[in-house]
């Protein structure tokens, strides 16, 4: 329960594109909808899954989800507020980030949080934890179905009582935290520079996503007490989130609960969700990207991408799998497999509230360069954007993403984000068959005409990851 | 706290008893702020919720003594078949560290009836996933496939299985995919420690105390042959166990199961020579080098008790209660009072033969030598059998809470059978875990900590940035050994001096 994760870096993305091979249909005994045949859309009489919720708002403005699983007794309560890297200022990358470590600190009634925890048997593995991505900061903890109340009193306390015991010291010690989590998680990381070169150079200044979440040290360390104050005051409001509890309940007791924790937080309107226009590459520009951790050079080819739930976002996601998305893809196929100039080829469709990144990652094979990789890569895309997909190969990428997002919900936990996720994007948490239904809809004329529209060859980014050997290989004092 | 929370059970909110809390505010946002005061008592626990039970398998073999375990479970339309080899990287012969994850690499890439493309075209096709991976243990082969096409999902299974064909093209390619992976090891930094933990617990001889994958040289050396051999020797009916969890018809599976495995032969394994791990010395402290990097990896490790020892339950708990937990001392005196970690905790893990007692986490590297002192002050606790009551009804407390969502889907049950088997456990461990951790006193749990958890016995493993380890040796911990330069080697190709942007 390490109090934090962000979003990857490099050649990860957010589980909502599918990743190749996956077929977890949602599990059902009391509540869940049931077969889902993956097999063949084309026999698509299925009955798509879908997850049975019950919703309602407080007259404070927090949106409540309730959605019954009583496979076995334990229940995750997982608390969504609104703002991410979006919502930051000129000067104050990783800041939402920092808030929310300080959000594990403590609260006036519960100083210790971690304990709490601890103590109904949540204070192990990733029973409990929080996170901070481009666009939203979650906390969630998965407890025994006997210890709800505990839980919501836990969020119920941050929620509303932060601030009160909120002190330098705390925020000093939590600077110092996320700045080792940084330390870890991308300077000592291989390819961790490329994802900050990535986010620099297509959300450059002022843009909120410079920086990818995580942010520099320098602006980590700059942050004071009256930021955290300000900005809980400003975006942590009961109006911007919203509270999923799913699991092994009974409803009636649960929504007492709510009412108990949460109804008298006072609140405010609902503040409006940041909207910064995407800037675009005009152009292709080319960086070299020394990486002292990387041992292997590796080729990053990025464009400009799409905002979460744009029309063409689930053409662009299995465009992704059709070029690079397992190992039947179009590049793996032609990298690794005949050509065999690289060890590994993905591809991904990186979507977010203001704006997303296609990207293509190879890696060179002993003996072979980047160079022919880049080459090799837009041998390939442009034979795609002459052909487009054929349609077995769309077939085969739509069971896969349909798999994925399944796959989602078929633990409590995750379909307590898939709630939170469709309530903060479409405003229906049950959303999931709608979602399905977007990507059977996709077409094999839309995955091509977006292939040329989505990839053009004159305007992205290219990394050239070169591994700092000669430094590396310095010596000792 | 936990156990004032449990006489507090018997009063269910639901149930609407008597309370001592005032009652709750109106659930209106109200203008002035709220007495809130009631807010400090954290609320009692709901009555009358059912405790979790573990799944237990049923303990089937085929006529060729291929052990299988069953668990029915017909909340989800899947299947997942786990089918396991009993030998891993134990069967690495000297020389060749890397050979069975080099087979398990193998065995989707082209089998005699279809080739690497064909296999991967029709496990998307099914909807299915298959990954396959070699531990010191055992290797694994996890299926998991919707259960209206089990039947030839386990075609596909027994096929990369039964038939690989190690088809020379196939190697080649695979190989270089795997020297690119070893490569890219070198310059992680956890994984350098990982191996050189290793290195330390089991000896330099030991197979289980190579590089994880091998290295360069020795996969470099790996034959066709040798491929054929390790399959040809230990994928066998005898050395192996299906693990089936999920949607499947009892009286059916069995002839499924055996229409694609029945005719596998059984034969004799050669009998197991391995070196025996090394003695317990005097502690050494064991660096890597790695100039460029801004944290010291710190690891101290030990091995301890095996999985079928009867202390090990007590041991995993103690190991819980003394860092496993986000509240632990270590936890707390390193990342929250001095900030110079994102995380540290200890850890008690086990495999077929022994157990292991590893501590470490990532440090800002200028803290390197301030950060193991303390750490070493806080495991002089470990060896005391120290802990309080409450740190011991945490610990038991979050085992137990743990296992609905550690055993919440197919595949991760399915693979908790084969490890249970794997480790000489019973198979209804979880089963029975509840009882008998109630049954663990405080004094059991010190004795076997006292006994087991020595920091005295830890070696120590830095891997970072050695110009920010001034004052090292005056910790006394042990002779200090450099091994940047057998782990680091040197480059293995050219690397061109490039500008910072073109």
């Amino acid at each position: 329960m390490i109090a934090c994760s962000l979003i990857p870096p490099a050649g990860l993305f957010r589980p909502r594109t599918a990743r190749a091979r996956a077929c977890h249909p949602v599990q059902t005994r009391a509540a869940l909808v049931p077969w889902l045949l993956l097999v063949g859309a084309a026999t698509a009489a299925a009955t798509e899954p879908t997850i049975p919720v019950e919703q309602y708002t407080l007259p404070n403005g927090l949106r409540v989800i309730l959605s019954e699983d009583h496979r076995a007794p334990h229940v995750t309560v997982d608390v969504w507020y609104h703002v991410g890297a979006a919502n930051q200022g000129p000067k104050r990358s990783g800041f939402a980030h920092l808030f929310e470590h300080m959000m594990f600190s403590g609260s006036q009634h519960v100083p210790d949080p971690d304990g709490v925890l601890a103590a109904i048997g949540a204070g192990l593995g990733s029973a409990s934890n929080g996170s901070t991505t481009f666009d939203r900061t979650d906390y969630y903890e998965t407890v025994p179905a006997s210890q709800l109340p505990t839980a919501l009193w836990l969020e119920s306390d941050r929620m509303g009582f932060l601030l009160p015991t909120l002190d330098a010291k705390k925020l000093a010690t939590q600077r110092d935290v996320v700045s080792n989590e940084l330390r870890q998680r991308i300077e000592n990381q291989p390819y961790g520079k490329a994802f900050i070169t990535l986010c620099d150079t297509l959300y450059p200044k002022p843009h909120p996503y410079y920086h990818c979440v995580i942010g520099s040290i320098e602006e980590i360390q700059a942050a004071s007490v009256q930021d955290i104050q300000a900005f809980f005051r400003q975006w942590y409001l009961p109006s911007n989130a919203t509270l999923a509890i799913v699991g092994d309940f009974d409803p009636r007791v649960a929504k007492e609960l709510v009412a108990r924790y949460f109804g008298d937080l006072p609140s405010g309107p609902r503040p409006s969700r940041p909207d910064v226009p995407q800037p675009r590459l005009e152009r292709v520009v080319e960086l070299t990207v020394p990486d002292p951790v990387a041992r292997i050079p590796q080729l990053q080819m990025v464009w400009n991408g799409q905002r979460l739930f744009e029309p063409d976002e689930p053409a662009g996601d299995l465009l992704s799998v059709i070029l690079g998305g397992s190992k039947t893809s179009r590049l793996y196929r032609r990298l690794v497999l005949e050509k065999q100039l690289a060890s590994g080829v993905s591809a991904g469709n990186a979507t977010n509230g203001l704006g997303g990144w296609f990207q293509i990652i190879a890696a060179p094979r002993e003996g072979h360069t980047v160079a022919e990789l880049r080459r090799e890569v837009e041998s390939v895309l442009d034979e795609f954007r002459k052909n487009g997909p054929t349609p077995a190969e769309l077939e085969r990428a739509k069971r896969n993403v349909v798999g994925g997002l399944v796959r989602t919900v078929e633990r409590i936990g995750g379909k307590a984000d898939r709630l939170n996720y469709y309530t903060m994007w479409t405003g229906d948490p049950g959303y999931l068959p709608k979602d399905i239904a977007r990507y059977r809809a996709v077409t094999v004329k839309q995955v091509h005409e977006l292939s040329r529209s989505l990839l053009p060859p004159d305007r992205l980014l290219v990394m050239d990851v070169e591994p700092a050997r000669a430094s590396a290989a310095r010596g000792s004092p | 706290m936990s156990r004032a929370l449990r006489a507090l059970a018997a009063c269910a909110l639901a149930a609407g008893c008597a309370s001592s809390r005032p009652p709750p505010p109106p659930a209106v946002a109200p203008a002035a702020p709220p007495a809130d005061a009631w807010r400090s008592t954290q609320p009692p626990p709901l009555a009358d919720v059912p405790p979790f039970r573990a799944p237990v398998p049923e303990q089937r073999a085929l006529p060729n003594r291929l052990a299988v375990l069953l668990r029915e479970n017909h909340a989800v339309p899947v299947v997942v078949v786990e089918l396991t080899i009993r030998t891993g990287v134990d069967g690495d012969p000297p020389g060749k560290a890397g050979l069975a994850q080099f087979v398990a690499d193998m065995l989707d890439e082209g089998t005699r009836n279809r080739t690497a493309d064909e296999v991967a075209v029709q496990i998307e096709d099914l909807a299915a996933s298959l990954s396959i991976h070699a531990s010191l243990d055992g290797i694994r082969l996890h299926l998991n496939c919707l259960s209206d096409t089990l039947g030839p999902a386990l075609d596909l299974l027994a096929d990369v299985a039964l038939d690989p064909a190690f088809r020379p093209a196939d190697v080649e390619r695979v190989r270089g995919i795997i020297l690119t992976g070893l490569e890219q090891r070198r310059g992680n930094p956890g994984a350098l420690a990982s191996d050189e933990v290793a290195r330390l617990l089991y000896g330099p001889k030991h197979p289980w105390g190579q590089p994880a994958g091998g290295t360069v040289e020795s996969v470099r050396s790996i034959r066709r042959g040798d491929l054929v051999r390790f399959h040809g020797t230990y994928f066998r009916p005898n050395n192996a166990l299906l693990s089936v969890s999920g949607d499947f018809e009892p009286p059916t599976i069995l002839p499924l199961l055996a229409e694609r495995f029945g005719a596998w032969r059984p034969k004799p394994l050669p009998p197991t020579r391995l070196p025996s791990f090394p003695k317990e010395g005097a502690r050494t402290v064991v660096t890597v080098d790695q100039p460029d990097t801004t944290q010291t990896q710190i690891s101290l490790a030990s091995r301890t008790l095996s999985a079928t020892n009867p202390d090990a339950l007590a041991l995993s708990t103690a190991n819980v209660a003394l860092g496993g937990l986000f509240t632990s001392r270590l936890m707390h005196q390193l990342r929250e009072v001095r900030g110079w970690t994102y995380g540290v905790g200890s850890s008690v893990s086990f495999n077929k033969r022994t157990g292991v007692f590893r501590v470490g986490g990532s440090f800002v590297a200028a803290r390197t030598v301030d950060a193991l002192r303390d750490i070493e002050a806080e495991l002089a606790r470990y060896a005391t059998g120290d802990l309080t009551d409450q740190e011991l009804a945490h610990a038991k407390e979050g085992i137990l809470q743990s296992l609905p969502s550690a055993l919440e889907t197919n595949d991760v049950v399915a693979s908790t059978f084969v490890t249970l088997s794997l480790w000489g456990r019973p198979l209804d461990w979880y089963a029975t875990l509840p009882g008998r951790l109630a049954a663990l006193s405080r004094d059991d749990v010190a004795r076997v900590a006292r006994a087991n958890l020595d920091p005295g016995k830890l070696s120590v493993v830095l891997v970072g940035p050695r110009k920010d380890w001034e004052g090292l040796a005056s910790l006394q911990l042990g002779p200090i050994i450099d091994r940047t330069a057998e782990v680091r080697g040197l480059p293995a190709r050219a690397a061109p001096a490039t500008p910072a942007a073109r």
